[in-house]
């Protein structure tokens, strides 16, 4: 057994607080990944900064094993990093399976909820990629899985890092603010890009009787899967007398729209245009977890029947708005179906 | 007498039930209707089979994959194998492809398992064997593999995930497509062959045996396990071929006619019309196939015949398919001015496992006005 007296007393260095870290790390990573709570609400980089910081201690404890370079471990080391790796590919398969699992499983779990309180599904339409959460759930797994597998299994002490190692096991704590720098510059700075609807998806349902609907889906996205998805879902149908927007009970409908379903008083505003967010969602493929997102969707009918349906949102990453961009998007069709501007 | 030494070895009980798998396979493609699906359930299982007995044949590569550069030639081709399923775009329903192709991307995953099973048989599946059946050298061998694969893993994945989804909104839209499609193909293809891949690469050239001695023979299993592996991939594609050669087999048949009576748009005239039940099934190929369908009334009154259901344009859909794609080529439902119906859909069916093998098929349902069937499958 080889013994280190000057890291004796490190708090992480036991062969059980190194297992405790293991699993601090898995069931954060898997509670990144989860559905639960739908939104971060700007907080993704905390949670990010906390993982990450799991990750360097669980390399502090294994002196950085798995990354080191052969020519300075010995051929205990050596026998030992390269199993690790070998055991880390059906761990790492595992752990994807599982994340996969408990992605799918909180998703459905976190749609019957809200179906349940009637705030729809948690599903977006857009093809804005993977998630934030997701991506650094599986860079995590990835990069981390051979030091997991290293420090689960060594119940010995490990031997004391050459000072080389020992430098660059300084250096890496660096990390933490050089992640906070990257994400604030992606999300004030890379440019603004767009998310079209995901091919998979259908498009909405109809409106009243004797209309005709379109839908509209789109999206703006800042700053990549870590920074903010701004999203535009809106059902839009004509009559030749008016357009409006149908599936939002926000939005009521215009008296020509309900004139459709017969005398007035026989249907009420509430039956005639029920909560459809599969058609129409203010913020539903809004994704704020690296960044708090204000947004307001505002629907007018002009004298002339025109829709004018305008979705505004400010974007900031940091608090008192540092940094904050505003994006705005409209939807404009005529009483005849004509759309004049969309996003 | 002495025993002699090629004398004929009894049946194992693997092969017995290969064998009756089958005839049994046979005698359900040869079966008309879904009966013929069956026969593809009864392959998978053959597949599986397969499976067990190539992975349970641990013997010394030949002179050709023991070669370095035949190994890596081997690798390369598995890695264009990954990137053209990558590459593969993902089907999409649309009215005009009610059964959406899927380009190369079955043939492909095909070609992929067995660049695997070369890659197992070059590597002795050394990679993944349990630790009793490997010894110091090969351990030492397979943990360095792994510890080469892993950081190829990391860029692989990590890179083409974190690359695709920060870059444009069309490698996001790829990277939606993909998740869903091929990637977990090639995410699976390279967590289990990835190592196997690496120790292909790096591992020498076999010393070659000294004169006069001679490579270990492949034992009876050995043997086996090519027949059942050839025999696995000959199945779909010889199946492939059926479709495209072999004519579509059609069931038909017809109910007498009935009358029937209704009122006009003034309501004070009864309109008497007759009416007729039509019922077909068109298949086309075995176990890699696709049916047409007919479950239609037409009605005729002296004037013109019509079509009371199932002869209309939503009607031109093919019925349940298997490993087929299916395209349609033209659709009508109309009535000509002389007052004959006429109901036409002709659909372009392609192999999935080999996309080139395709066949034409047309529906033709054509009645005149006094009910006279001119055109029936």
């Amino acid at each position: 057994m080889m013994s280190s007296p000057q890291r004796a007393g490190f708090a992480i260095e036991t062969h059980r607080s190194r297992r405790l870290l293991v699993i601090a790390t898995l069931i954060g990573t898997a509670l990144l990944v989860s559905s639960f709570p739908a939104s971060l609400f700007g907080f993704g980089l905390i949670a990010v900064l906390a993982l990450t910081t799991l990750d360097l201690l669980l390399i502090r404890s294994t002196c950085g094993l798995a990354f080191a370079r052969g020519a300075t471990l010995d051929e205990r080391e050596r026998a030992l990093r390269d199993r690790a790796y070998r055991v880390g590919f059906g761990w790492l398969g595992l752990g994807v399976v599982l994340l996969y699992i408990v992605l799918a499983v909180t998703a459905v779990a976190s749609s019957v909820v809200n179906n349940a309180s009637q705030t729809g599904p948690v599903f977006g339409e857009l093809d804005a990629g993977i998630t934030g959460r997701v991506l650094f759930a599986l860079l995590e797994l990835l990069c981390i899985v051979p030091t997991m597998v290293i420090a689960w299994n060594q119940r010995d002490d490990l031997a004391q890092p050459r000072a080389t190692r020992a430098r660059g096991m300084r250096l890496m704590w660096l990390a933490l603010p050089a992640l906070i720098v990257l994400w604030i510059l992606e999300v004030s700075v890379a440019p603004v890009q767009a998310a079209p609807r995901d091919t998979a998806d259908t498009p909405g349902g109809g409106g009243p009787p004797g209309t005709r609907c379109t839908q509209f889906v789109k999206g703006s996205v800042f700053g990549g899967p870590f920074g903010a998805t701004v999203g535009i879902r809106v059902e839009v149908c004509w009559n030749g007398v008016d357009a409006f927007v149908v599936g939002d009970p926000n939005d009521s409908l215009p008296a020509s729209a309900l004139a459709a379903y017969g005398p007035p008083g026989s249907i009420s505003e509430q039956d005639a245009n029920p909560p459809e967010p599969d058609e129409t969602d203010c913020g539903g493929d809004t994704n704020a977890d690296f960044a708090s997102v204000t947004e307001t969707c505002t629907a007018n009918i002009d004298a002339a029947g025109t829709l004018h349906y305008v979705v505004r949102a400010q974007v900031s990453p940091l608090p008192f708005s540092i940094g904050a961009r505003v994006v705005t998007m409209a939807v404009v069709v005529t009483r005849n179906g004509m759309v004049i501007t969309q996003p | 007498m002495s025993a002699h030494p090629h004398r004929r070895r009894g049946v194992s009980q693997t092969e017995i039930a290969i064998g009756i798998l089958l005839v049994l396979m046979a005698l359900t493609l040869a079966l008309p209707g879904r009966a013929s699906t069956f026969g593809l359930l009864i392959y998978f299982v053959f597949v599986v089979i397969t499976i067990f007995v190539v992975r349970g044949v641990r013997q010394e590569p030949g002179s050709w994959m023991g070669r370095r550069f035949i190994r890596r030639g081997v690798v390369v081709t598995l890695c264009a194998v990954c990137i053209g399923i990558l590459a593969t775009p993902r089907p999409i329903y649309s009215e005009t492809n009610p059964v959406p192709g899927t380009g190369a991307y079955v043939g492909l995953v095909m070609f992929m398992l067995l660049l695997n099973v070369l890659l197992g048989g070059a590597t002795q599946r050394v990679a993944g064997a349990p630790e009793s059946s490997v010894d110091e050298r090969q351990e030492a061998l397979r943990n360095r593999a792994h510890r080469i694969a892993y950081p190829v893993l990391v860029v692989l994945v990590g890179g083409t995930l974190a690359v695709s989804d920060l870059a444009t909104s069309q490698s996001r839209v790829w990277l939606d497509a993909t998740l869903s499609w091929g990637g977990w193909i090639v995410f699976l293809e390279l967590l289990f062959v990835l190592p196997a891949m690496v120790l292909a690469f790096i591992e020498p050239d076999r010393v070659r045996p000294e004169p006069g001695e001679t490579l270990t023979a492949p034992g009876n299993r050995g043997r086996f396990a090519v027949v059942l592996l050839v025999v696995a991939f000959a199945i779909p594609i010889a199946l492939s071929v059926l479709l495209a050669l072999v004519p579509p087999s059609t069931t038909n048949a017809s109910s007498g006619s009935m009358v029937a009576t209704t009122t006009s748009a003034t309501g004070n005239q009864p309109l008497v019309k007759t009416c007729r039940y039509f019922l077909a099934n068109v298949q086309v190929g075995r176990g890699i196939q696709t049916e047409f369908s007919i479950n239609a009334v037409a009605c005729w009154n002296g004037a013109r015949a019509t079509e009371s259901y199932g002869l209309g344009t939503p009607d031109c859909h093919p019925g349940d398919s298997v490993a087929v794609s299916v395209s349609t080529l033209a659709c009508t439902s109309t009535t000509a001015p002389d007052g004959t119906f006429t109901f036409a859909y002709r659909a372009l069916v392609s192999s999935s496992v080999i996309p080139f093998l395709d066949r034409t098929v047309s529906v033709e349902v054509v009645i005149d006005k006094n009910g006279h069937v001119l055109d029936f499958p």
